[in-house]
């Protein structure tokens, strides 16, 4: 089974073969399929300088007789189906990388001005917890306190940063016809799960060391009689 | 009763730096009859700020031991202190320390939330406070939207929530203008009349210590004299003037 079709200048004798016809992708102008040709990677990929912007990727119902009759009777372009796939996993990778790194400078920064915000407040978290031990605020209530104000800074931006990243992943998964497989599920999942465990080890060391600081800055139990609140 | 004692009570600091010591107070022996209203003054550096730190059991002597309502006070327990800290005592500062992100209302709940209490018995007892103090009308607010006065009224407020015996104030009309320390002395006056507390007042203001039962002058980190009230307030106003002036002179004595 072969057949000969033409685009502009070129003229190429293809078989086709029946399986390639399950998923087509090709150039849709208005509602109707017109000017589709199967074509090699060599041979698409010098066409595509000519018409990238006019190359849409839509699906063709399996085995549809009618599209199939129209592909080998009419003046059509066929475009085959791996380099279409390749192309547009190649923008839509792009794109997630893109966004990947984005995503991650602003981690990074928002982790430099947490850090900064929690160092420069310090002085007035000291005398704040001063005061509140004071007025009989006990340890285990201090302790209490600073977690639940390091959750808010830390843990909440998780919140609402993760379920908003799925989000982003799933919607570009479905608009993308499936171009996503299995490898770049993975790839974002376990990115993911690396950026969730930093924030969480970050969290956790910032909050210990803030505590032992805190500890020794608003109690200090001398021996031999020192101040047990400094400058309050 | 006695509801305080201090016995030998001496506090040294160490200077950061050359770890010289600095002398806070020095054998100080003091007793307070609970509902007594007691003022603390001497110039700075005298050692009265010390002496109420340690009373208030937020800072440790050197030597000596203090007693609140005949217990003596250990600084091994940190927990047991803070309780005592919560129930016991009540402090009222120079500076308020108001908490800026919390209304007036959460402000005076504070010690009762620490203490336990539930919400809604915490809510009642500030608003009751409150209309005593004359401050339910700004009890929504934030401190940073209420005067100094307001401020010291809500700090007493605060200070008498868990219904502590003993209210401690340093320097509590120190920041205020005359009116506002007029209301503040009105309300140190019904914490010690009508609520029963026994409240010491660390100043240096002869007007507020006028007010009081008792004024102690300390100099150089001992007791220097001790005067009482014939409750005629004008006539212990100008004695502690007197005392001020005789006590200032025997240090210009001493100096020529």
């Amino acid at each position: 089974m072969g057949t000969t079709l033409s685009f502009e200048a070129l003229t190429v004798k293809f078989t086709i073969k029946e399986d390639k016809y399950q998923i087509l992708f090709g150039r849709q102008l208005s509602d109707e399929l017109t000017n589709i040709l199967v074509l090699n990677d060599q041979t698409f990929n010098s066409m595509l300088d000519q018409n990238e912007s006019t190359v849409e990727v839509m699906l063709i119902k399996e085995n549809d007789s009618a599209v199939l009759n129209k592909i080998k009777t009419e003046d059509m372009v066929i475009y085959d189906k791996t380099v279409l796939i390749t192309l547009c996993k190649g923008e839509d990778v792009f794109v997630f990388l893109t966004f990947l790194i984005i995503g991650s400078i602003s981690i990074l920064c928002s982790w430099f001005i947490l850090f900064i915000k929690i160092m420069s407040e310090y002085n007035h978290l000291i005398e704040k917890y001063k005061f509140l031990s004071i007025i009989g605020m006990n340890e285990a209530q201090r302790k209490k306190s600073i977690v639940s104000e390091f959750k808010l800074i830390f843990v909440l931006p998780l919140y609402i940063s993760t379920p908003t990243g799925i989000m982003y992943f799933l919607i570009t998964y479905f608009q993308s016809s499936s171009v996503y497989q299995l490898k770049e599920i993975s790839t974002f999942l376990g990115y993911l799960t690396i950026l969730i465990l930093i924030q969480f080890l970050f969290y956790i060391s910032v909050k210990k060391n803030f505590l032992v600081k805190l500890n020794k800055d608003v109690v200090l139990n001398n021996e031999g009689g020192g101040t047990y609140f400094e400058n309050i | 009763m006695k509801i305080f004692n201090a016995i030998k009570l001496t506090k040294e600091y160490r200077n950061s730096g050359d770890r010289k010591k600095t002398m806070g107070i020095m054998d100080i022996d003091l007793e307070i009859d609970s509902g007594d209203f007691i003022a603390v003054m001497g110039k700075s550096g005298s050692g009265k700020s010390t002496l109420l730190k340690i009373m208030g059991t937020i800072d440790i002597p050197t030597s000596g031991y203090i007693l609140i309502k005949g217990d003596r006070v250990s600084y091994n327990n940190s927990e047991k202190l803070a309780m005592m800290r919560r129930r016991e005592i009540g402090f009222i500062f120079q500076d308020f320390y108001l908490i800026n992100t919390l209304s007036i209302k959460e402000n005076i709940m504070l010690p009762m939330i620490l203490d336990g209490k539930d919400g809604k018995v915490a809510s009642e007892i500030t608003k009751k406070n409150a209309a005593y103090f004359d401050i339910v009308n700004i009890i929504a607010k934030y401190p940073y939207e209420i005067s100094g006065g307001e401020k010291q009224r809500v700090a007493i407020c605060r200070a008498l929530s868990n219904n502590p015996d003993i209210i401690l104030a340093d320097e509590p009309t120190g920041n205020l203008d005359s009116y506002s320390t007029k209301k503040v002395i009105d309300s140190l006056l019904m914490l010690n009349q009508e609520y029963k507390k026994t409240v010491i007042v660390v100043t240096h203001d002869p007007l507020l210590a006028s007010f009081c039962k008792k004024a102690i002058f300390l100099k150089d980190g001992k007791i220097e004299r001790e005067i009482e009230s014939s409750d005629d307030q004008q006539e212990f106003h100008k004695r502690i003037l007197d005392t001020i002036i005789d006590i200032d002179s025997s240090f210009t004595e001493k100096a020529t």
